[in-house]
């Protein structure tokens, strides 16, 4: 045995099972990771120790500066779609709405903050009302400093006509992201398969897949930006089926229901929504509207379910 | 024969090496008390941490068991938690301080934006305790779970864990205060929707303090006394002609208090105006007629 532990072959396993394979792990585990860039810089006084205020963006930087009051800021930059509109909130009430430029660019500030930990988030909507996914930054604030998060990208936002689609009809995925951009449109069935297309000036994109090469059954679609030829931003991911009938898709994307979590059909979801499921949590048969999972019981499953989709 | 025992062998490394990191990709929580070394009737805190592990969270519910005889429970404060709405805020029963509760659009670890890199865990609570008597006294997260933010709920469990404190047989009387500069936000409103009892009105707010956290919501419907109160509430009022006052209050003792207005009382529109006018001239005239008849 020790002749076993001693020969080189083993000691090489060894090295590779504890070494490499925690790597091999954690590449695989983070996946898709952003562009977005976070830095902080300390006060915009008199610097007392070298250096002055650098400018946002691009990684980490800190300048010390002589301890006088200043303000706290936090500063959002990105892109989102053209002449949209974006909402940030901040520990999950809106703070601030701002408007996308004819390039999909925002940016826009928060002042006055106390000490402490929030958790931003950032979501976009497109000229058709339907949102983009939410990206969060849980952030620790410190007064007198200015935070900078640039290189926000939200996701695209995806449609598509029909619900269901007979086999060998068409159905037209649809969207919004930023302008003159290629776009990948991925139908997961058995096969992945992978379609090609651009935005127009203003973003927006339109494929027409003939669904012919798709079988019989429960399908997904999402789209992904292409960005210098790495994917930028992935839509979240619509279903449809695959059947013997064509049925047109409810595209009453603000109506009440097409939002989960949407308890009062106001087009958010917000307080108002999380105190109607408050009221009926531990209750004994709960509306089915409120249920969203549908297992007879509002649990904390059904809480985070809300708590995805958040509008604030 | 050798070289089989070999293979199996560095099979067995390797497989235990995965599972190794797959345990370390399970959220966890980290207990880390304010003090090692405490007396008799010493008040301390721990404070209950998250370290997701690079997973984007969105719902966390959990209770912890502690030896209730060394030690007593004073209170929770979720100032400055990564918790933004309590679905159960964090109070002891049945022996076991039990929380739940959300974050809008998710975590996945606070960025230290001096850092960005380094993420780091988030605050759940802190919980306030008082030793009692000597001895050894365990504080253990004995269940917990988390709910990814994937659009699904689903469940990832938490890795359980605990930690170990000693009281000294010496005495320390001591009141632990967070300290607090700031005063409560509030925010509140009055809401009717059919799903909540029986389309009546309903006061819902939030309340929120940086530091030490809230400790009561009171509320006063015009004349009636105050009242304490969680969300969602119905009000007493159902007529909505009292004005509302919700007054929220930190364990620091600042508060903050907002009014809602009371609904205008309905103006007597033209029409009913004449109808009345109209019957109050017949009535004359019939009055009139009997005085006249037995005049």
């Amino acid at each position: 045995m020790i002749k076993l532990l001693s020969s080189k072959k083993f000691i090489i396993i060894l090295i590779f099972s504890l070494v490499i394979v925690p790597q091999l792990v954690v590449a695989f585990t983070i996946i898709n990771t952003s562009t977005i860039r976070i830095s902080a810089q300390v006060g915009t006084g008199t610097p007392s120790n070298g250096g002055g205020g650098g400018g946002g963006g691009g990684g980490s930087s800190s300048t010390s500066t002589v301890p006088i009051s200043m303000p706290t800021t936090v500063n959002f930059s990105g892109m989102a779609y053209p002449s949209s509109k974006v909402t940030i909130l901040r520990n999950g009430s809106v703070v601030i709405t701002t408007v996308a430029d004819q390039q999909a660019r925002f940016s826009t500030s928060i002042n006055n903050l106390d000490t402490g930990t929030y958790n931003f988030s950032v979501y976009g909507e497109d000229s058709n009302g339907v949102k983009s996914l939410s990206f969060s930054f849980p952030v620790y604030v410190t007064a007198g400093t200015t935070v900078n998060i640039g290189g926000i990208f939200l996701s695209p936002t995806i449609n598509i006509d029909k619900s269901e689609v007979k086999q060998g009809d068409d159905l037209i995925v649809y969207g919004q992201t930023i302008p003159n951009t290629n776009l990948n449109i991925v139908f997961h069935s058995d096969q992945e398969i992978l379609k090609n297309t651009k935005t127009d000036i203003t973003g927006l994109y339109k494929y027409t897949m003939d669904t012919t090469p798709l079988e019989y059954g429960d399908h997904i679609v999402k789209s992904k930006t292409i960005v210098n030829e790495e994917v930028g931003a992935v839509s979240p991911e619509l279903p449809f089926i695959v059947g013997l009938v064509s049925k047109k898709k409810d595209n009453a994307v603000t109506g009440c229901g097409t939002l989960r979590g949407d308890l009062n059909c106001d087009k958010k979801v917000n307080l108002v929504d999380f105190s109607i499921m408050a009221y009926w949590y531990k209750r004994v048969s709960p509306p089915e509207k409120i249920d969203l999972n549908g297992d007879g019981k509002i649990s904390l499953v059904d809480f985070s379910i809300m708590a995805f989709n958040w509008t604030g | 024969m050798k070289n089989n025992l070999k293979k199996i062998i560095a099979l067995f490394i390797f497989a235990l090496c995965l599972f190794i990191n797959n345990k370390a990709d399970a959220s966890f929580i980290s207990i880390k008390p304010s003090s090692d070394s405490l007396s008799k009737d010493e008040q301390f805190y721990i404070d209950v941490n998250l370290n997701t592990e690079g997973k984007t969270i969105n719902g966390i519910e959990g209770s912890i068991s502690f030896s209730s005889d060394n030690i007593s429970f004073v209170r929770a404060e979720e100032g400055n938690s990564i918790v933004n709405l309590w679905i159960d805020k964090p109070a002891l029963s049945d022996g076991v301080i039990k929380f739940s509760g959300i974050i809008p659009n998710g975590f996945s670890g606070v960025i230290d934006p001096f850092n960005p890199d380094n993420k780091l865990p988030g605050l759940i609570i802190r919980l306030i305790f008082e030793t009692k008597k000597e001895g050894d006294c365990n504080i253990a997260i004995s269940k917990a779970i988390t709910t990814l933010n994937d659009g699904l709920g689903t469940v990832d469990n938490i890795t359980p864990s605990s930690i170990k404190i000693s009281i000294q047989n010496t005495s320390n009387p001591y009141i632990y205060k967070t300290p607090n500069d700031t005063a409560p936000e509030l925010s509140a409103s009055v809401i009717r929707d059919p799903n909540i009892e029986n389309n009546k009105y309903v006061l819902i707010f939030d309340a929120k303090d940086k530091q030490t956290g809230i400790k009561e919501v009171l509320i006063k419907e015009g004349s009636r006394p105050w009242k304490k109160i969680e969300s969602p509430y119905l009000l007493e009022d159902q007529s909505r002609h009292s004005i509302i006052t919700v007054q929220a209050t930190n364990y620091s003792g600042s508060s903050i208090a907002i009014n809602i207005d009371a609904l205008p009382y309905k103006l007597i529109s033209f029409t009913n105006i004449i109808i009345l006018i109209f019957i109050l001239a017949g009535l004359l005239f019939i009055i009139k007629k009997y005085y006249e008849k037995y005049k």
